[in-house]
């Protein structure tokens, strides 16, 4: 059975990217009467990205131990001291007896596979996968906010261009030219002493982190804005609404979906860097900053793994997202050939 | 070109007035205003907080509090005299004609809510352990990423330059505070090499900025140097790691573009050594962009290393910044604020000229 020849349709279909096939495998010279759409063709180069499949993969395994692990774990977060066994720093990884006058393990056992916390006693492990859920929660979120604005203000800039243009982008100019995580410090301040702000802090980051994606969205706008079809439809009476969203941001939206990839993991370290002060997410709620935070009041005990587990689980989660916008990059990049 | 900087500088006004009216924004939009540093001590009764409002100013309209603390309104004055200054003269000109000595236009930055000492003062006494600290880093970061970004881009796809990629992948996921804490287990609590926090040693010498410190100072000029060495090692190293991996691909990248150009072919071609080609012909145009990005960099020589200053306890901007914040010092912050933000302003600007002195193709 053969199908008719489609117009191409889906986003991009209007300037199709010849020069954007994959290397031709076997498959490609059996003749195809379906076009492929430029997701399509993205997600054929993004699979031959090899950093980008691992860090997805990352990815996938972070949320879903994020999801899924404090379910199965036998601790909760905030599981009470037992103090029958009280070690003043914590104990090590795997550590199954601890000797407190010695300060050494005496026993190896299959506990506390990321060691114990000081003070409270509470395990690790715990801890960073109960951080994962906020911290990576906060992550996207915060990015899905700044990435709207953003969005919404460039285009808006883009398209309309003139007075609104200008009064927009140098209000960018302004909140670019602060030190914006001074700036945000002292907002986080004021939400400090509230009991549950994890809502304020995505707020901030969200409020504070629109301007970079608005300066590249009113960019893409500009040219794209001038195009042939976007000229075709206005002739056609097309309204301005319909043409920024149909028309316009489609085309626009690899480059903006490579720049979200990067603030999310730029939103995570910045999380962890305001709790790590004191002045994020209320040190009750386990953030991978918070936690960070905490092992610096034990720091003179020695005790490394309380830091490390957390730390590593940040760098992990940022090299992740930074491989998928890289793969996502050379992905919908028409002049990069996988 | 002349013209070109005149035109910026003007463009340039606007923003500097917008970053004075968002930063006065930020720090009344806290809910309790200057007085929530008061919030957690009950001793201070409603009548003690609103005598500290009437002594500070901080109980009139704030758009009078912000010309005030611009240096537009006098102080001593009334209803429209307000835009006079001592003299008789708009306040906002000069102190030479106006006699006016208030505000940010005449050089006053106001005085701490928190010590009451000159917010000029403060931020002074902060600035050089931060300059020391952070030019330190931008020195040894920069010559660094050159060297590792060339090293990279002559040797593509070599093992050294897979493993500088590597390097500058995790070097950008790393929370700074991270690699703090950790230098700080393995090299101040293992291993006692070196010291965890602080700028000098205090069983050895005076606080770093004292009037006794510069007498010791003075008399044991080597040891005191030493001293801070030892002090900086761990804060640079964490500065230097962190910042390296962006500035190291920027030369790579920009060393590759170089080395693809038809001058090099041409330079190859004519037989030149490999050597010559490379440090005489790509290098040096390589380094154009890099000279620029360096301009962009200048600000981080004042607002520094917020976090990696409070982790080692480094009495700088960073540091007095966090305190700062602590407290609900806004007249510090303010002062902090703005002159990071018109040095970022002025960076800029100077990126842009020293791009078209550098590179003769770019006209204005």
């Amino acid at each position: 059975m053969t199908q008719p020849l489609q117009p191409p349709t889906g986003p991009g279909a209007l300037h199709d990217d010849l020069g954007a096939a994959p290397a031709p495998s076997a498959s490609d010279y059996e003749v195809s009467l379906q076009s492929l759409s430029q997701w399509e063709l993205a997600w054929r180069k993004f699979r031959q990205h090899k950093l980008a499949l691992i860090g997805l993969g990352i990815m996938t395994v972070l949320i879903l131990a994020a999801i899924v692990g404090p379910i199965f774990l036998p601790y909760a977060f905030d599981d009470i001291p037992r103090v029958d066994q009280n070690v003043y720093g914590g104990r090590p990884p795997f550590c199954a007896v601890y000797d407190n006058a010695k300060h050494v393990c005496t026993a190896f056992g299959l506990v506390h596979p990321m060691g114990e916390t000081g003070g409270l006693q509470r395990d690790v492990l715990t801890l960073v996968l109960n951080g994962a859920r906020v911290s990576l929660f906060l992550g996207f979120t915060s990015m899905a906010i700044g990435v709207i604005i953003g969005t919404i203000v460039g285009a808006i800039a883009g398209y309309i261009g003139g007075f609104i243009d200008n009064l927009l982008m140098r209000i960018v100019d302004v909140l670019l030219s602060l030190p914006l995580l001074f700036v945000i410090l002292v907002v986080a301040r004021f939400f400090q002493n509230s009991k549950d702000n994890v809502w304020a802090i995505i707020m901030i980051f969200g409020l504070f982190g629109w301007m970079g994606v608005s300066r590249l969205v009113r960019s893409l706008f500009l040219s794209i804005r001038e195009r042939e079809f976007v000229e075709a439809a206005r002739a056609v009476g097309v309204r301005d609404r319909r043409i920024i969203f149909r028309h316009i941001l489609p085309n626009a939206l690899s480059p903006i979906v490579v720049v979200a990839s990067l603030i999310i993991g730029g939103n995570i370290i910045g999380e962890a860097f305001i709790s790590f002060l004191g002045f994020g997410v209320n040190p009750a709620v386990p953030t991978w900053g918070n936690i960070l935070s905490n092992a610096l009041t034990f720091i003179l005990v020695g005790n490394w793994w309380w830091p490390l587990f957390p730390g590593v689980a940040i760098i992990l989660t940022v090299l992740a997202v930074n491989f998928v916008g890289d793969g996502l990059r050379d992905a919908f990049d028409p002049r990069s050939r996988a | 070109m002349t013209k070109y900087l005149i035109r910026r500088l003007i463009q340039a006004i606007p923003v500097v007035i917008g970053i004075t009216i968002v930063t006065y924004a930020v720090m009344l939009s806290a809910p309790g205003g200057p007085v929530e540093r008061f919030a957690n001590n009950p001793k201070i009764t409603l009548a003690q907080k609103e005598a500290f409002k009437k002594s500070w100013g901080l109980d009139q309209p704030i758009p009078i509090q912000y010309g005030r603390w611009v240096g537009l309104l006098n102080p001593d004055g009334q209803g429209l005299g307000q835009f006079l200054g001592p003299t008789g003269w708009p306040n906002i000109l000069p102190t030479g004609i106006s006699g006016a000595t208030n505000g940010v236009l005449h050089g006053d930055l106001g005085f701490s809510l928190d010590s009451g000492e000159s917010v000029a003062r403060r931020i002074g006494n902060a600035a050089l352990p931060t300059l020391i600290l952070a030019g330190t880093a931008l020195l040894l970061w920069i010559s660094a990423a050159i060297v590792l970004g060339v090293l990279a881009a002559v040797k593509r796809y070599s093992f050294f330059d897979q493993a500088a990629t590597v390097f500058s992948y995790i070097g950008f996921a790393m929370p700074t505070f991270w690699l703090g804490i950790m230098l700080i287990l393995i090299f101040g609590v293992s291993l006692k090499w070196l010291p965890i926090s602080g700028m000098v040693n205090a069983r050895l010498s005076p606080a770093f900025g004292t009037d006794n410190y510069w007498v010791y100072f003075g008399q044991n000029p080597i040891p005191a140097i030493l001293d801070i060495a030892q002090h900086l090692v761990m804060p640079v190293i964490t500065l230097v790691v962190v910042n390296i991996a962006g500035d190291s691909r920027f030369v790579r990248a920009s060393m590759l573009e170089a080395l693809s150009q038809d001058y090099v072919r041409t330079a190859r071609a004519k037989g030149l050594p490999g050597r010559t080609v490379t440090f005489r012909h790509a290098l040096r145009n390589a380094l154009l962009p890099v000279v620029t990005n360096i301009g962009l960099e200048i600000p981080f020589l004042f607002s520094g290393a917020l976090v990696t200053e409070s982790i080692f306890s480094w009495p700088g901007i960073g540091r007095l910044t966090i305190e700062s914040i602590r407290v609900f010092d806004y007249t510090i912050l303010m002062g902090v604020f703005l002159i990071s933000s018109l040095l970022v302003v002025l960076a800029n600007l100077l990126a842009d000229v020293l791009y078209a002195v550098v590179d003769p193709r770019i006209k204005y």
